[in-house]
């Protein structure tokens, strides 16, 4: 009987109380691909303060980088009654079925940051695809004009960020006029996770040693990890670029040193935008005007960094 | 009266908690004894409950079977490959572009790509268990091998990606409610009644039990352990594809990545409903409730929005309780 009662007390404590009566508010639901790095910390902020100054209420759940689980979280939040979904997808494919099980049940969904193919309101985040290429043309035409070896760190293989801005860049490589003047030495895949964009530099610096002339990664967090990797093994003129715009990337750029470029991926017009859209598709049954709200993909460099630095921002 | 009680409970224990689970969901949840919300948490249980199907036999016989996670991801991507025409030849660099839904070119028509998936499962299980009987090596290391190479056989297959395209049958066996049941919670429950037959009225399945018990006194019985120690995996290994072909249903594309850390889940299971590691003892019947008590405790946490990590501190806690639950019941009983 002892142990019975523990065991029930043992689940109560594993258990927190649910946060306050639904009430009249609407209630939305963000299923979120991870949280593993600040910009999606960044989202998930964002998400909770946009939605609190519409008067409405959020759950965020999180799917660890995990489709099956992300499958399970939709499902939660169907139970759960949310009126409205935002959905991150760990891959593009993977939650067409539970989403088709959303749309059917009449709530509306809005992709996030990483599109899906699917029957969705709208979707809201940069054109990943361009970023790649605004970066493609920056290396070609700026920074390696003469050609060089790039060493590309992407996020995960599956992911439709990592598809379009690895790819973009390829593309522009694959130009006539660039045929033959760059090579890629290798791709590794770190999860745009800080410490493992580190550990896979140091990989790529292991296998490769001074062949490499730049570092391309996939986000921010990885190249910052890339960087300090650089750093560790005294590699001060390798160039280093990455995507999302995070103020630590701004800070290197504006000193001037090896990191060189960005793009930004404005976490907080992505979320607030996304949150705005669905809440006016609920309370007023206004429609977004476009499918797709492609937000400002911007190259970021020396050039125009001080435009964007902020110290105190939250990304 | 004290032997009556410890009776009961000894017998009884893991129903009690079962319902006493039960009873707290709905007391901490008004959204609990919802429709939805049952169909998704049988939904769920359902796959961890054919894993943990298949890995009963392999614990039973004193064994482990570390590769189930990375035989569904496998067998995910192999059934979805089959379907697009491309066999064991390494996939095209060009990555997917959705171009609307794919025209599928399959190499084998529908049932026999499902038999050939499950039965390459069961073949990467026949391996294992030759391997750790053939070379007396515990299955835990032939298993953890077999684990880290399908699943980096599975990645470098696909180049990491998902592989679009799963046609409505195998949908079906995902999304499927015939009489309002969820299909997949139909196949597991079906597959734990027929195991749970086989295991108790065959002679093949009560040789399993005195061979996990102890294969020299099995051995001195007249029972020859080499078809028994084997075939476990075979079973753990067909369980597994099937539950691969299940998630690609689930998903509507296969993906290499599924399944990695579902074989401690399946292994949770199986010990929390009383199957000891040791071999020979334990039933399919404990397993059943092993996966709904997780299924509970996972559905309440995520009912009431319980972070992820978190979550798993509560699971962490929860087998190692059960475990000393156990203990203490089979004290009780032996009094």
């Amino acid at each position: 009987m002892k142990k019975k009662i523990l065991l029930g007390l043992v689940i109560l404590l594993a258990v927190a109380v649910l946060a306050g009566a639904q009430g009249k508010k609407i209630l939305l639901g963000f299923s979120h691909v991870a949280m593993n790095c600040p910009y999606y910390l960044a989202m998930d902020k964002a998400a909770k303060d946009t939605a609190a100054a519409r008067g409405a209420e959020i759950i965020v759940l999180n799917a660890d980088l995990d489709i099956s689980k992300q499958i399970s979280d939709v499902e939660s939040l169907l139970v759960k009654g949310v009126k409205g979904l935002i959905i991150n997808s760990v891959t593009e494919y993977g939650t067409m079925p539970i989403i088709k099980k959303v749309k059917a049940m009449g709530i509306p969904v809005v992709a996030i940051d990483r599109p899906l193919y699917g029957d969705y309101l709208a979707y809201v985040g940069i054109d990943q695809w361009k970023a790649g290429e605004l970066q493609g043309n920056y290396f070609t035409k700026t920074l390696l004009p003469a050609g060089g070896n790039i060493l590309l760190i992407i996020g995960d293989p599956g992911c439709p960020a990592s598809i379009g801005r690895g790819n973009g860049m390829l593309a522009i490589l694959d130009r006539p006029e660039n045929k033959g003047k760059y090579k890629i030495l290798a791709t590794y895949a770190a999860e745009y996770n800080q410490m493992l964009g580190m550990q896979k530099m140091e990989e790529g610096i292991a296998a490769f040693g001074d062949k490499i002339d730049l570092v391309y990664c996939a986000n921010d967090s990885m190249a910052l990890g890339a960087l300090d990797a650089l750093r560790n093994a005294d590699m001060e003129s390798v160039l280093v670029a990455g995507v999302d715009g995070q103020k630590e990337a701004y800070a290197e750029i504006l000193t001037g040193g090896q990191y060189k470029s960005t793009v930004i991926n404005n976490y907080w017009e992505i979320t607030q935008k996304a949150v705005h859209l669905l809440m006016d598709y609920l309370q007023k049954k206004v429609p977004p005007k476009t499918k797709d709200v492609i937000t400002g993909t911007i190259l970021v460099t020396a050039d125009n960094v001080k435009k964007y630095y902020d110290q105190n921002a939250v990304f | 009266m004290k032997l009556k009680t410890n009776q009961i409970l000894g017998d009884y224990g893991l129903f009690l908690v079962l319902l006493l689970l039960v009873i707290v969901s709905a007391i901490l949840s008004p959204l609990f004894f919802s429709y939805i919300n049952l169909a998704n948490l049988l939904t769920q249980a359902s796959f961890t409950g054919l894993l943990a199907l298949g890995m009963t036999f392999v614990i039973l016989m004193g064994g482990i079977d570390l590769s189930v996670g990375s035989v569904v991801g496998f067998s995910s991507i192999l059934y979805a490959s089959i379907l697009h025409g491309a066999f064991f030849t390494f996939m095209p660099k060009e990555i997917f572009i959705y171009q609307g839904a794919p025209k599928l070119t399959p190499i084998l028509p529908l049932p026999l790509d499902i038999l050939f998936v499950l039965a390459v499962g069961a073949v990467i299980g026949l391996a294992s268990g030759f391997l750790s009987y053939r070379f007396r090596i515990h299955s835990f290391i032939i298993t953890l091998c077999v684990m880290i190479f399908t699943r980096g056989l599975a990645i470098s297959y696909t180049r990491g990606q998902p592989l679009f395209g799963v046609p409505d049958p195998v949908s079906f066996l995902a999304y499927g409610m015939p009489a309002k049941i969820p299909m997949p919670t139909i196949i597991w429950l079906g597959a734990s009644l027929l195991s749970l037959l086989f295991l108790r009225y065959t002679r093949f399945g009560r040789g399993i039990y005195a061979v996990g018990g102890g294969e020299e006194a099995a051995r001195l019985s007249g029972i020859q352990p080499a078809w028994y120690r084997i075939s476990p995996y075979v079973a753990s290994g067909f369980f597994s594809a099937l539950v691969g072909i299940m998630m690609s249903g689930r998903m509507g594309c296969g993906d290499p990545k599924i399944g990695q850390g579902w074989e401690l889940d399946a292994i949770a299971a199986v010990v929390i409903g009383g199957t000891s590691l040791s071999g020979g003892k334990g039933s399919v019947g404990g397993t059943v409730v092993g996966v709904l008590i997780m299924g509970l405790i996972i559905n309440i946490m995520n009912l009431l929005a319980i972070e992820a990590y978190p979550q798993q501190m509560a699971k962490g806690i929860i087998i190692i309780a059960a475990l000393a639950l156990h203990s203490a019941l089979s004290k009780r009983r032996s009094r």
